[in-house]
């Protein structure tokens, strides 16, 4: 026998190179390289309001929806698509800096860049910066999440550090007439929240994991970018039902009564209509102890304060203010 | 549905399920460290999904997805920090397990178990240039293409890694003359047919 060293390195290269776990490979197949030339970002939320009932079934959801006490005038085409009303804009916006506080920024900064309005609703999507926060606002209530950038729930230094951890978010939840105080939502829920694989389509990215929401009056909302040259966005939902997105200026929101998934959007451009798929959504693992978001909510500092509450990960935890009834 | 871009999807998703597994082989080759080959196969398939419009109509995708990978390894002044400083302290867990795994098939234990700490010692081109070579089967040639030099660069650099390895295993084959590291010392001595030429 004799030492030939390109043989022994080719063996021992060989050698260890099958010592590289086999599930490595397999957890690099698992990742969303998304593969397309622009990238976009988007959110996908579900939300839920206690003490009101929604249900959703098939068929076109404004006929189905529209007498659902919950969500009692929501529309599936948005009423408008202008900037919001005075009234919604001033319920939402003087959170900005006082309830939620995002680092390096004011709370002057924060400018609409999309309103959608559905009936009573106005969902409005602000950006300050590389931030963005959104603000739902309804005939008795007011949410408002800061689900990207720095948020903290300012004034709430007294809550729990594993809601603080993951204070990526803030919702505030507001009880009657404008301008009468707020108070606190009864609960917060921790759910097992889906995970959207593959949904990184053409003119829409959706990247993040959607948020299931318990409950009996959930709703969904999805709001992101989208390509600049889409016009229209129309999302069909896994029940069949059909949303109409507010889209325009490279920006896009919907929302929906309900825990209904989005299953494909059609997509209007200058060179047509077509019809992206998303694909399915797959459950991930619930959160463990210490991401929950579960329990009882950060509050303000004085009595029927705003309810500040920190959001997890987005893959980990998802949180669902509950408005009085 | 845009069955362009759906398509360009699922032709991705299957070049990475086909690709993903000798890509991180190679890249652990390349790193010698497994954490680093895991991240730098991520960076490498992020970098070809950018480009997967103009990748997946080249007639070897997966050559090109290892020339990137190659590239990150030789061109990353921090990763090549990173590993030198890992070097310096020691391998980790991971690779110590995989280095006793790989000494204990090899017929002298001692010989290559040095070789494999001194394959980890190599600068990462050095390495690049034998992993290239005697892992991936490449020609001198593919070799330059892959690293973006010339062939003679190839042969300098590999050469300059066996003359290495051949250094760091003197020893080591010298004091274990029994056994079958005996023939080790004389063929080490003696051989030049491994040189690269």
């Amino acid at each position: 026998m004799t030492f030939d060293l390109e043989s022994e390195l080719r063996q021992t290269l060989a050698a260890r190179a099958a010592a590289v776990p086999a599930d490595t490979a397999m957890r690099l197949q698992t990742i969303d390289f998304n593969p397309r030339t622009t990238r976009l970002s988007t959110r996908w939320r579900v939300g839920s309001l206690a003490g009101v009932a929604a249900g959703m079934g098939a068929g076109l959801s404004i006929a189905l929806i529209g007498g659902q006490p919950a969500f009692a005038g929501w529309t599936s085409v948005p009423t408008t698509a202008s900037a919001p009303t005075s009234t919604a804009a001033g319920h939402c916006e003087k959170h900005f800096g006082s309830d939620i506080a995002i680092p390096g920024t004011t709370g002057d900064g924060w400018s609409p860049v999309v309103t959608d309005v559905r009936g009573p609703f106005t969902f409005i999507v602000y950006q300050q910066g590389t931030a963005t926060a959104t603000c739902f606002d309804g005939p008795t209530w007011t949410v408002v999440d800061a689900a990207s950038g720095n948020a903290i729930g300012a004034g709430s230094a007294g809550g729990k550090p594993q809601i603080e951890q993951h204070s990526q978010s803030a919702s505030v939840s507001k009880a009657g007439a404008p301008g009468a105080g707020y108070t606190a939502p009864p609960s917060v829920e921790t759910i097992e929240p889906p995970i959207l694989l593959g949904a990184d389509i053409e003119n829409v990215t959706v990247s993040r994991p959607s948020l299931a929401a318990a409950g009996n009056a959930d709703y969904t909302v999805v709001d992101g970018q989208i390509a600049p040259d889409v016009s229209a966005l129309t999302l069909q939902l896994s029940d069949g039902s059909v949303v109409q997105a507010t889209a325009g200026a490279g920006w896009f929101v919907a929302w929906w009564p309900g825990s209904a998934n989005a299953a494909s959007a059609q997509v209007t451009t200058p060179a047509g209509q077509h019809v992206e798929q998303f694909d399915q959504w797959l459950p991930v693992p619930v959160p463990g102890v210490g991401l929950s978001c579960s329990g009882s909510p950060i509050t303000g500092g004085t009595a029927g304060a705003p309810t500040v509450l920190g959001q997890a990960t987005a893959s980990a935890c998802s949180k669902s203010a509950r408005a009085p009834g | 549905v845009n069955a362009k871009g759906d398509t360009g999807r699922y032709e991705f998703e299957r070049f990475v399920a086909d690709t993903s597994d000798r890509l991180v082989r190679t890249a652990y080759l390349l790193t010698w460290d497994m954490p680093a080959a895991e991240d730098l196969v991520q960076d490498c398939l992020s970098k070809v999904a950018r480009r997967w419009p103009k990748v997946r109509v080249m007639e070897h995708p997966a050559a090109y997805a290892r020339r990137i990978l190659v590239n990150l390894v030789v061109d990353g002044a921090k990763r090549r920090s990173r590993h030198q400083a890992e070097l310096q302290q020691g391998a980790g867990p991971t690779v110590e397990r995989a280095d006793e795994g790989v000494a204990r098939e090899m017929s002298s234990v001692e010989a290559r178990f040095v070789l494999v700490r001194a394959l980890g010692a190599l600068a990462p081109r050095q390495r690049a240039a034998l992993v290239l070579r005697y892992f991936e089967d490449l020609t001198e040639v593919e070799t330059a293409e892959v690293m973006g030099c010339s062939v003679g660069t190839v042969k300098s650099t590999a050469s300059r890694a066996l003359e290495h390895l051949r250094a760091e295993l003197a020893p080591t084959v010298s004091d274990s003359p029994p056994r079958d590291t005996a023939p080790l010392v004389t063929q080490h001595g003696t051989t030049q047919r491994s040189e690269p030429t």
